[in-house]
Parts: C-alpha cells; structure tokens; sequence
C-alpha cells in the first residue's frame, strides 16, 4: 500500500508544537536596522576612538541581497548529469570524475584559495576569479606539476557556468613548475549557463567553486576543490555592493570574537611593508581573541567598505575606472591573530572620486576558508571606527 | 507601540507556529526553522517601509524563508547540502510497512537538493498548484514538474510507495 505524500508531510510538521518566535528579539533587531536604514546612528554601535567588535546579529544574517523576486522563466538551468566529468557543466560538486580521479577538498596538504572580483566597468560582466594554490603547512615544493583552474558558478551543488583559465593569455603552453610560495591566476568567468546554449544566469546567489589538478611527487594525481563563497548575478552582470546597503552585508561566524581597526589614507609601514603612500588607501588589520587562531586557519581575503549617512556602501574597494584589487593571503597552520586586508583604492566605488569631506561609518568583512574544514566560505565581520574624510 | 509592531506582534502570534512547521520540513531541525523563521520576518519588516497587516505581510515572509533557505542558509549547511549529492541511488532501501515516523520523513527531505525540497514542501503540504509554485520560486512550470517527479521518486526509494496524488486537487489554497 503506498502512503500519501501529502498526508506524510502533514503529520511531519503538523504534529509539532514548536516555540513561537521571540518578538522581543525580532523587535530589536527590526528597530536598529531601520534606523541604518533612516540614516540614524545607534548607541552602543559606534565608537568615537579605536576598535570595537560587533556580534552577528548587528549585521546581515540574511545572505540574499534584494526582495525575492519572481524571475522571467525564459532561463533554464543545466541540471546534474550523472558521471560529468569534475568540472563540466552539469556537475555536482565533490563527485568523482569517471576515471575515479578524487576530488580532494580537505586541505590536507594544499589549499586552493578562490575568490571572486566585481567587474570594473560596464560592458564587463564577468565575475574576476582570483585562484591561488598554497601548501597548507610548508611552502609548495619545486617541480609541482599542476594544471590550469576551472572555475565554476553554481547552484544547488549544480555547475550552471563555468570558465578554464587560458593558458594562451599568459603564452604559455604548460604550467610552470618553479612556483615558489603559490600558485595564482586571475581570470574572468562569464555569468552565463553552460551546455548547450549560453543565456545569461538569472539573477540570484550563485556559489564560486574552483578546481584545480596536482601531481604529487610521487607522481599521485588529484583534483584540488576550494571555494564555496556566494557570488550575486544581477541584470547578466555579477553585482556590485556599491550603493546597497550595510544590512545586507554578511553575518559573522558565530563564536568568534572579531575586532578591527580601520585605516584611510596613509598606511602604517610596519603592517603594510609594500605599499607607498602616494595616494590615499583603505585597509584595515584584523585581530581574533588569542585562543581562537587556530580555529581560523586557513585562507582569507578582506574587504573594507565605508557607508554613508543613509547607511548605503560608498566605498568598497572598486573604482569603476580600475576594477577591483583582491588578494588571497595564506594563514599559517599556527593561525595568526593579526590579519591585513589588502589596501584598496580609498575612492567612491560608483563613479572613482573622492570621497566628500565627512564621517562615515567602515566595515570590514573577511572571508575565510579554514584548512581542514568543510569546503565553503565562512565571514567574520566587524564594524570599524567611524573614518573621517577631511577637505582636500 | 508603532504600526509595524503592531502587525509583527499579531503574526508571530496568529502564525508564527505555522511559519516554523513549514520552515522545519525546509530544515529538518526544529531549532534551525525558529532561526530561518525568525531571520526571514527580521529581513521582510526591514525592508517594507509600510506593512499593513499580518494576513498582507505573511507572503512576504514565506517568500523570504524560501529565498533564503534555497540561497544557502547558513555556511555549515550548504556542504551537507550538497553532501547529499554524493550518496549512490543504490543505497536506498526499501520499506515494507508503513511510514509514520516523523524522523524518517525528515530524513528522507533532507536527502533533497533545496530547490527540489521546496517545491516538494510548497506543493504538498502547503497545496500550490505547479503555476504558483513556479511564480514563488521564479521557476518555469516544466522545471518546477521536473524538481517534483525527482523529489517523489528520491523520497519513494527511501520510504517506500508513495502517492504523489496527481488526482489531489487544490480547490483552494488553504493557509496553514
């Protein structure tokens, strides 16, 4: 006798008596967000001088970025095709390839950073890949044979886009095999539906995957997957931050106490070695509670964006007349309880300028791929002091 | 108290069990529904400058439970998510009596990919027909028909025969 579905489900849940939600809580969280939203600052938030950590429920918690939105059914997506090959359109993520080739997301010895760069300018599209390959506890060894990424874009496990850097931009024919420290490549990847026929993804999150081959000294071969962080497609374009607002910036992990320090304009040359002070830049150090660097080992790159008075992203590190600079920093296996971002151009994200004579309110946003940790991308987030821009 | 607080405390009150017992066939687990539940209604009152009323209001927060659970909700959650997509069509076994455990049940849910899970949630527990479920999840009608013959084959290898009911007919959308 075969059982209704319909009638399983309802007994499922329906038999439930679950706690209603807390409409305190809910209550505060709603008023706080809405006064960023109006413009209005918050006690307890803000601090005049210095660093102040801020939890998760201060900030994000939702990852979509815009009202749900009902999308045009014109667009189909590739769905999975059993036996695809790691890589190829139609695959899920983590499954072995025919040969029996492992995919190796672990982190066990190598790391494959992956993140993602918002395009400079329209008609750029793409989403900027930055890839890097870093030995998890030691330097990568000489002679570590590697293939070119493949990075993919996908949803529900499912690759929908993808793109393989080519070989040919760099004139090259081979991957080198004198690497030093990493291995990295940045390439574009197109918000496009692989297969068959190439339509623009529609807009929603998609997640940014990357896989790459090594060969072992022994001559063992495996497929390095790293990624896992959440990429916006949005009018055929990946989407920019700039002009949206500060709630819709991600939550922070949970149990992890976050404090940050915000700089605008020069930079301190003993954090920031390489860089010279000749135009005005934004960064910021990233500090964990000492017996949590362990727990954030890995993988990290970190954002800094600046909000206006109205609570909406002025300054994200992109110049529409530049692009975006991104960096992937390893951390070592010992951890590391002072992290850099990588210094980003200090100028209005949504026309290149300079920032208007003010105060505004800095964030800073870190995503981390812990070694040894379930494949995907974890944030930690904290509010800055507030940055003021003088006249020129 | 103002007008937003108003509609917040009436439909957590007249409906905020109901959101949660579907955000659990969603999540499996009763604790990560309340904060599914609780994050959907913080966003919707966030970003609705004026919310008339709870009846006015709730689809917006359903919408948002859904959005933000197919979108990834939550880092940890998106491996096992996809770890599912791991385990071998031969690994189903078959059941002889019947099914009324609410741990098998979920179980078998959480085998699901989240798009197919939803559209198996919206479709037979909260009764929408295949055009509203498509409109809700920005799906076409033929993908949305494809997401439900997968989810009932998948939860028919894992809890034995079951009766997706194409005959079951949805008169009226009734609010659970």
């Amino acid at each position: 006798m075969s059982t209704d579905l319909h009638d399983l489900l309802r007994s499922a849940a329906d038999g439930l008596d679950p706690e209603a939600p807390d409409v305190s809580a809910m209550s505060g969280r709603i008023r706080r967000r809405r006064a960023v939203r109006a413009g209005a600052t918050t006690a307890g938030v803000l601090a005049l001088a210095g660093a102040l950590a801020i939890t998760a429920a201060e900030l994000g918690g939702v990852q979509h970025r815009d009202e749900p939105a009902v999308q045009p059914s014109a667009v189909t997506l590739p769905t999975a095709v059993a036996g695809a090959e790691p890589g190829t359109c139609g695959w899920e993520v983590g499954a072995a390839g025919a040969d029996g080739l492992a995919v190796d997301g672990s982190d066990a010895t190598y790391q494959l950073g992956v993140q993602s760069a918002r395009p400079s300018d329209p008609p750029d599209t793409a989403v900027r890949v930055e890839t890097q390959l870093f030995g998890t506890a030691a330097t990568l060894p000489r002679g570590l044979g590697s293939t070119y990424p493949t990075a993919m874009l996908t949803r529900d496990g499912v690759v929908v886009a993808r793109a393989q850097m080519d070989a040919g931009a760099l004139g090259e024919t081979s991957p080198a095999t004198d690497h030093g420290g990493a291995i990295s490549y940045g390439f574009p990847l197109a918000p496009v539906t692989c297969g068959a026929t190439s339509s623009p993804l529609p807009d929603g999150t998609y997640q940014l995957w990357a896989v790459q081959g090594v060969e072992m000294g022994d001559g063992e071969r495996t497929l390095l997957l790293g990624g896992g962080g959440d990429v916006h497609v949005a009018a055929g374009s990946a989407a920019t931050t700039c002009g949206t607002p500060v709630g819709d910036l991600p939550g922070s992990a949970p149990g992890v106490d976050v404090t940050v320090h915000v700089y605008y304009g020069d930079l301190p040359a003993d954090l920031f070695p390489d860089v010279t002070n000749d135009r005005s830049w934004l960064a910021a150090s990233v500090s964990v509670a000492p017996d949590q660097e362990q727990s954030v080992a890995g993988s990290y790159s970190g954002t800094v964006y600046l909000a206006d008075a109205s609570g909406r992203i002025v300054a994200d590190g992109t110049d529409p007349t530049l692009g975006q600079v991104v960096g992937l920093y390893p951390i070592g296996a010992a951890g590391g309880s002072n992290l850099v971002t990588t210094p980003q151009l200090s100028n209005r994200c949504d026309d290149g300028k300079k920032l208007a004579p003010g105060t505004y309110r800095s964030f800073v946003v870190l995503e981390l791929d812990r070694a040894g940790g379930a494949p995907g991308i974890e944030h930690l987030v904290a509010e800055g002091a507030p940055v003021v821009v003088g006249a020129s | 108290m103002t007008d937003w607080a108003h509609v917040l405390d009436e439909l957590v009150r007249v409906r905020g069990q109901a959101l949660v017992r579907h955000a659990y066939l969603l999540t499996g687990d009763v604790a990560a529904a309340e904060d599914l539940v609780q994050d959907a209604i913080v966003a919707t009152f966030t970003r609705r400058s004026r919310v008339r009323s709870a009846e006015a209001v709730e689809g917006y927060v359903r919408r948002a439970i859904l959005t933000t659970y197919i979108d990834g909700y939550r880092r940890r959650r998106r491996w096992r998510d996809v770890a599912h997509l791991f385990a071998r069509p031969d690994e189903a076994h078959g059941h002889d009596g019947p099914v009324d455990d609410r741990t098998d049940v979920v179980a078998a849910l959480g085998t699901l990919a989240p798009r197919v899970r939803a559209c198996v949630v919206l479709r037979f527990y909260d009764d929408l027909t295949v055009a509203d479920i498509a409109a809700e999840l920005g799906l076409s009608e033929g993908a949305v028909k494809r997401y439900l013959s997968d989810g009932v084959r998948a939860l028919g290898a894992a809890l034995g025969p079951v009766r997706d009911d194409e005959t079951h007919t949805v008169l009226e959308r009734t609010t659970r």
